[in-house]
């Protein structure tokens, strides 16, 4: 069953208040956490979160189209780190 | 850096059927250009990533279809099981030309590793050992001299500052603590 609308939704309210004290002293700085459950809301877009992912903190950086979603699904805990080659056809890009 | 002649689209798993379809892992962020009838690929020993094995035909994809995360391909003159068996293992190439290009800020991963990570300022941080894919913006593995566990940094707009095609390193503006972040007690 989905959280229900009334309540809002879940955003760990200590991370909250750091980055809003950030944001008030206009300061970009690693913030950790363990709140993979929190969700992203417009104030963190900008900072990077160190997010734990059971084993270490994976660095997010937080941009616009990641509001809304929660922090864990960005600090995967199982990093697949892929078959084949070193010459394969992936690539990166600068977002 | 020099530009490799061929790049690693996938990996023949194993013959799948009696019809000589194989099992194809991609390997590529574009299989939908890739993996389509009438493309000419390579096949090459996964030792010799960049050679192909001239032993074994240009593989002509007669038919694709999707199955699960794998594709059952048909190659050209490989119509029974005992023919496919013989790719059993090989990666499939194609050459860097006929692959899509890159976006404007877009790399291969495998451009990017060996590249040095600076500061702004010139300031050393370390060298790119892996690309770590992940949504929405890839993390960079930068081994740090003196430090075990190697540093993380994102591959985002915010952070990395400047990464071009023809250079070899990576400037980046990080906030504070990332470079601390993880480090050995």
């Amino acid at each position: 069953m989905p959280r229900s609308v009334k309540k809002g939704p879940y955003i760990d309210e200590k991370l909250l208040l750091k980055i809003e004290g950030m944001n008030s002293r206009n300061e970009k700085k690693v913030v950790r956490t363990w709140a993979r459950s929190s969700t992203i809301p417009p104030e963190f877009v900008g900072h990077t979160i160190a997010v734990h992912n059971g084993n270490k903190f994976v660095p997010v950086y937080i941009s616009e189209n990641m509001v809304g979603h929660k922090l864990g699904e960005f600090a995967p805990t199982r990093l697949f780190r892929g078959h084949g080659g070193k010459l394969a056809d992936k690539r990166s890009k600068v977002r | 850096m020099s530009d490799p002649t061929f790049l690693v689209v996938g990996e023949i798993l194993r013959a799948h059927g009696r019809r000589g379809e194989v099992r194809v892992r991609s390997l590529t962020d574009h299989p939908g250009p890739t993996f389509r009838p009438g493309v000419t690929l390579r096949a090459a020993r996964p030792s010799e990533q960049s050679l192909p094995d001239l032993f074994l035909p240009p593989l002509e994809v007669t038919s694709v279809r999707p199955h699960g995360d794998l594709f059952l391909v048909l190659f050209d003159g490989f119509e029974d099981r005992e023919r496919a068996d013989l790719l059993h293992g090989r990666v499939l190439l194609r050459p860097a030309d006929d692959v899509p290009p890159l976006d404007e800020d877009e790399f291969f991963q495998h451009d990017l590793v060996g590249r040095q990570v600076e500061l702004a300022d010139g300031a050393v941080v370390g060298t790119v050992v892996d690309v770590i894919s992940l949504e929405p913006s890839d993390l960079l593995e930068v081994a740090v001299e003196g430090r075990r566990r190697p540093l993380l940094v994102p591959f985002a707009a915010g952070i990395v500052v400047r990464c071009e095609a023809d250079e070899s390193v990576v400037v980046i503006d990080p906030p504070d603590g990332l470079l601390e972040l993880d480090a050995d007690p």
